[in-house]
């Protein structure tokens, strides 16, 4: 069943890499605040783990889509299925 | 009663068949009826059951049924296709068209004329399919399923992709193998179906709708549609209508990989992006982990590089402030300070010493000018004063009496002298004494 990819998550991977370039941006601007500089900078940090950590995700394995009777479709584990 | 003008005993039916020999032997003169029964008797002897005729399609009309003649240089042969074939053919048919019509020639007895009646059609030149795929794409086309503008764009970080295909297909594994080698963190779903055969559309349509309508809810951000190389009839299920409009309403974005790397369906088309493989489509579709984990470090060492830099040049500042004079010696930021308040006071006193000096010439002045004025000044100028007998100053002569000693001061010294006469005579009227009294008072003063 479609148990997988339950908590999500503040920022796509995506969105996490636009922000931390932003936030490079920010600081070679020279514009910001050096103790604004130093919460963005823990900010950047934080998002580039957290991209790390998307990355490294657990292997997932190939999972099979079945509607029942009534149409609705589902995810089905397919733990048995060696797709080798 | 009129004869009939041929022989009506024994066969009293007109349309009945005469056999062919009697025909050639009597005189006997046959209905029309008769005559078209003949024609379509010797046709069904003479002629196969089906014949293939290839030519050219002129005349066309499309009401229920179509109608068309097929004609060549020397010849032309009207031709009827019913509903029921036309519905089969696949292909528009037009003028100008050459086919290979395949049915039975009969005769249509209420207009006289030789019919092909048409169960099959086939263009020549270019394949029924090839045909029917070229007309598609033009009407899908003018429908607006290939702009580029309708394209949606792929996500980077799919965390679901579905991939319609077939279970048992080659296709599948390197979908597979492709994501595991790119990312693992993409979980692969498969949506098994029909990639071939008569089944294949109408279970590829149903399936991309089924993704349509529930794909978001269970976290599919993609889809992938593929299948392996075969023949043009092998890949036929994506060039069908019905494939093509799910594609169009499905809101997930869909890459496509049909057949090898040649082939064009229909359904990559309409896709949001076209791969040459399967391989390649799960490249497209899927992150590449070491790219991004490249992209990552590189992310990293600049954040920590431009903030090291901040922090320096921040740090440079500081160092730079705490190194001025100022800051260094700070007693120097008093002098000017002193300089001022010594300036301040000196000008303070040689303004006071002024302003002093000022003054004591004033009182001097003053001193000088009252000393003027004093009585002894006024004896100087030659004045005088005279003394009665009691010594105080004699102001009129009636205060003393002739033969009185009376003392005159003068600047130098006394003289002491006697009174002769006090001018008695001159006794000054009470008024005049008011007068003398105003001048006694200033005498007074000048001596007070």
């Amino acid at each position: 069943m479609g148990k997988a990819r339950t908590r999500d998550k503040p920022l796509k991977f995506e969105q996490a890499i636009e922000k931390v370039e932003a936030i490079i941006d920010q600081i070679d601007s020279g514009e910001v605040e050096l103790e604004q500089c130093l919460t963005q900078y823990e900010a950047g940090v934080k998002l580039l783990n957290r991209c790390y950590s998307i990355l490294s995700a657990a292997e997932r394995k190939i999972a099979e889509l079945t509607t029942d009777a009534q149409g609705k479709l589902k995810i089905v584990e397919t733990s048995d299925r060696n797709d080798k | 009663m009129a004869r009939l003008p041929f022989d009506s005993n024994g066969s009293a039916d007109p349309t009945a068949r005469p056999a062919v020999g009697n025909v050639a032997r009597s005189d006997t003169p046959l209905t029309v009826s008769q005559v078209a029964a003949l024609v379509r008797g010797v046709l069904a002897e003479a002629l196969p059951a089906k014949l293939r005729i290839i030519g050219e399609v002129s005349n066309f009309t499309a009401r229920t049924h179509w109608f068309f003649s097929l004609k060549d240089e020397q010849a032309t042969l009207r031709c009827v296709c019913f509903a029921s074939s036309a519905g089969r053919v696949g292909f528009r048919l037009a003028d100008g068209i050459e086919v290979v019509a395949t049915g039975r020639i009969d005769y249509y007895d209420a207009q006289g004329q030789l019919q092909l009646y048409v169960e099959k059609l086939e263009p020549v030149g270019q394949g029924a399919l090839e045909l029917r795929f070229r007309q598609l794409c033009d009407e899908l086309r003018q429908l607006g399923y290939f702009d580029v503008e309708r394209k949606k764009p792929l996500p980077t970080m799919p965390q679901r992709v579905a991939v319609v295909t077939s279970r048992t297909g080659a296709a599948l594994q390197d979908v597979i193998h492709t994501a595991a080698r790119r990312w693992a963190g993409c979980q692969l779903l498969l949506y098994d179906v029909h990639v071939q055969g008569a089944a294949a559309a109408p279970e590829i349509a149903a399936a991309i709708d089924t993704l349509s309508q529930q794909g978001k809810p269970l976290g599919i951000d993609a889809v992938i549609l593929t299948r392996g190389g075969g023949s043009i009839e092998d890949l036929w299920a994506f060039n069908e209508r019905v494939v093509a409009d799910a594609l169009f309403r499905c809101p997930l974005p869909v890459a496509a990989a049909i057949g090898h790397e040649t082939d064009t369906t229909v359904a990559e088309l309409v896709a949001d992006m076209r791969c040459a493989t399967p391989t390649q489509a799960a490249m497209t579709l899927i992150p590449d982990r070491e790219a991004l984990e490249h992209q990552l470090r590189q992310l990293s060492h600049r954040l920590v590089l431009l903030m090291r830099r901040r922090v320096d040049a921040s740090r440079q500042r500081v160092d730079s402030a705490a190194r001025h004079p100022l800051l260094q010696r700070p007693d120097r930021m008093l002098a000017p300070l002193r300089d001022r308040l010594t300036t301040l006071s000196r000008l303070l006193t040689t303004g006071a010493l002024r302003k002093l000096q000022s003054s004591q010439q004033q009182v001097e002045a003053l001193t000088r000018q009252l000393g003027a004025l004093g009585p002894r000044n006024v004896l100087q100028r030659g004045y005088s004063y005279t003394l009665r007998p009691n010594g105080r100053v004699l102001r009129q002569p009636q205060q003393v009496q002739p033969g009185d000693r009376i003392t005159t001061v003068l600047a130098a010294g006394r003289l002491t002298s006697r009174v002769e006469t006090n001018g008695q005579a001159n006794a000054t009227s009470p008024r005049r004494r008011g007068k003398r009294k105003a001048d006694d008072d200033t005498q007074r003063e000048l001596f007070t």
